[in-house]
């Protein structure tokens, strides 16, 4: 993906701008002229600046305002796997005491593979054992309570 | 110097089954939970805590120390085979670890990494054994202002690491001070840009935000861009590390040594650990370079400096720790808990009444650097086995480790969507231009710079010249100036000389 350093810096000043004025809006520390909102808004100043300075120089170097992207996203099943290994963890993390670690990645892994074209079943079992190892050495050795979900029972 | 029989004492201490046994065993733990990405040396040292309950004081020390030595070293293992770094230390040289891996030079690349561990362990251990009590009162005499200089010297090697745009490096280090902003003020208690969410009050988790910054970008690539990859050289057999690195290392000795004094110095300061050590000895050692434009493209160089000052650091963080019981990282805050629970309270007295014991300790630092080397060959022999797989088979894998590393440290699924969300944002910044590794070092370092900013701007109430008025605190400031300067007096007397 590429954006116009125009865009991106008229983004990033924008940002600085709204960091400001929410510092602004923080009491200072009683007797001081300082507080919870100095180091933001100094945050803020840097990136107001920065982000101008970007957008100038993208201006004057005469980059177009296009938005481009990396020709992997056209494709369905690669754009289906990207989507996958994003939002796709994002809702099992909506959901990772329900579905559980083993069940959640597992169905994650075994479609990534699927999309990824790697579709022998020996990678899938694979992936399915890593998942499985993963959360043994986790839950048993180093005890962090990684949920098993429907498993429980069984894990 | 030690006294002879005290030395003696100490070697009897060390030397013994049980002792050696512990090193052992705590050298494999160190390693695979280095490895891993996400489980950090001072998560491993963290879960050793209960075990040392029932050891001596010195198995207990043994523990601990070499747990975290070989943790530090093994994190660079997942950092060239799959570019995340396995702990915070080895993010300031993860792209060159991971541009060496990619060019079939993995080898040489675990190979410097392992020997420069070594030998930068080996220094600081030194350090620690025979000049604690000095370097430590250099330290003690460090304020808020002193602190802020060096935290902007930190932040100035981010975006001197940065390649390509000086601006963009700046805007992404921006980015990262301002998400070390999320959470509750330590000032006043404040909300800071958490949006009504609850589990943002703590801030932005680090080895989520760690995991996300680095590895996601590289999983999205793996899976949507699907790049060709060289075929990478094996590494199983032990000779292809070495071969033609006593060499190198030999050429690099000033450096080495440079990096390994940096590392115990910057170690010695509380609050600055092996990561920022790593990152300054990075910066450096780059402006020292013939070829600095290599830094962060595969360079040799970059990564034996930054190893050796990263396990040197790991050393000299116990030097404040153990003479005056100052943690100087969370490991040393560990340390200080177990040598408490052991009734060897940290502090002078503890060298005068228990000199043999401390000694021992200090031996069981030498001992553990020492065994970074034939441990870390058989550690990356077996995960060199990785490298066989094609990468699409194990995108799945590193998904779980990316999920289940993220979880572990708070065994919250928050983590896991800070993750994701960082992941996002560093695979939009490095595919517009922005480097993502001075974003890291500003989360990192935003919390010391900003108690260091406030407490220096309440303390000079208005006069600027307070933040220089002391001798230490002027010299920082001074290298701080030059580290900005330099490059653009640089680049002016290139134009004149053309």
């Amino acid at each position: 993906m590429t954006l116009p350093d125009s865009l991106l810096g008229l983004l990033v000043a924008a940002l600085g701008g709204g960091v400001l004025v929410t510092a602004l809006g923080w009491p200072a520390l009683p007797g001081q002229p300082i507080g919870p909102g100095t180091a933001p808004g100094v945050l803020g100043v840097l990136l107001m600046g920065g982000g101008a300075l970007l957008a100038v120089s993208g201006i004057r170097s005469g980059d177009r305002p296009r938005v481009r992207v990396h020709p992997g996203w056209r494709r369905p099943e690669r754009l289906a796997a990207g989507l996958l290994a994003t939002g796709g963890v994002l809702g099992l993390a909506a959901a990772f005491e329900t579905v559980g670690f083993p069940l959640g990645v597992g169905v994650l892994a075994v479609a990534l593979l699927w999309l990824s074209g790697m579709r022998h079943p020996g990678w899938s079992a694979l992936a399915l054992m890593g998942v499985l190892g993963l959360h043994l050495l986790m839950t048993r050795l180093l005890s962090v309570p990684l949920p098993a979900g429907p498993l429980r029972g069984v894990m | 110097m030690i006294p002879l029989e005290t030395l003696t004492g100490a070697l009897a201490l060390v030397l013994t089954a049980d002792v050696l046994l512990v090193i052992l065993a705590s050298a494999a733990y160190g390693l695979v939970l280095g490895a891993v990405p996400g489980l950090s040396a001072t998560m491993a040292t963290a879960l050793l805590v209960p075990l040392t309950v029932f050891m001596a004081p010195v198995p207990a020390m043994a523990a601990i120390v070499t747990t975290a030595a070989m943790a530090i070293f093994a994190s660079d293992i997942p950092a060239a085979l799959l570019r995340i770094p396995g702990t915070p230390a080895s993010a300031a040289y993860v792209d060159d670890l991971s541009a060496l891996a990619r060019r079939g030079r993995v080898g040489r690349a675990l190979g410097l990494s392992l020997t420069a561990s070594a030998l930068g362990g080996v220094l600081g251990a030194l350090a620690l054994m025979l000049a604690a009590p000095r370097l430590a009162l250099v330290s003690l005499q460090f304020t808020s202002f002193e602190y802020l200089w060096l935290a902007l010297l930190g932040v100035s090697a981010a975006v001197l690491l940065g390649r390509g745009s000086v601006l963009k490096s700046l805007i992404a280090l921006g980015l990262g001070l301002l998400l070390a902003c999320v959470g509750l003020d330590t000032t006043a208690g404040l909300p800071r840009f958490t949006f009504g969410e609850p589990a943002l009050l703590g801030g932005i988790p680090l080895v989520p935000a760690l995991i996300g910054l680095f590895a996601v970008p590289e999983l999205i690539r793996t899976l949507v861009h699907r790049p060709a990859v060289p075929p990478v050289a094996p590494v199983l057999h032990p000779a292809r590390l070495f071969r033609g690195l006593p060499g190198v290392l030999w050429r690099r000795k000033a450096s080495l040594l440079r990096s390994g004094v940096l590392g115990t110095g910057v170690g010695i300061l509380p609050g600055a650990g092996a990561d920022i050590a790593a990152w300054i000895a990075y910066a450096v050692s780059k402006r020292a370079a013939r070829r600095p434009e290599s830094y962060g493209a595969g360079s040799e160089e970059g990564v034996a400096d930054a190893c050796a000052a990263n396990n040197a650091a790991l050393c000299g963080a116990h030097v404040p720790a153990m003479v005056f019981g100052i943690p100087g990282d969370s490991i040393t805050a560990i340390v200080i808990g177990v040598l408490t629970l052991k009734g060897l309270n940290p502090g002078p007295t503890v060298f005068l009444t228990q000199p043999e014991t401390m000694t021992a300790i200090f031996l069981v630092f030498v001992l553990a650097n020492l065994l970074i080397v034939p441990l870390g060959l058989v550690a990356i022999a077996l995960s060199a086995q990785v490298l066989r797989a094609p990468r699409l088979a194990l995108a799945p894998l590193i998904l779980a480790a990316c999920v289940a590393g993220s979880y572990a440290i708070d065994a919250s699924a928050f983590g896991i969507a800070v993750m994701v969300a960082l992941g996002g944002l560093a695979y939009v910044m490095e595919e517009t231009g922005f480097p993502v590794a001075p974003a890291v070092l500003g989360l990192v370092m935003g919390p010391v710079l900003e108690r260091a900013l406030v407490t220096s701007l309440i303390k000079a109430d208005g006069d600027p010249l307070a933040f220089v008025d002391r001798p230490i605190a002027a010299g920082l400031a001074v290298v701080v100036a030059l580290a900005w300067t330099a490059p653009l007096l640089a680049r002016r007397r290139r134009r004149m000389t053309f």
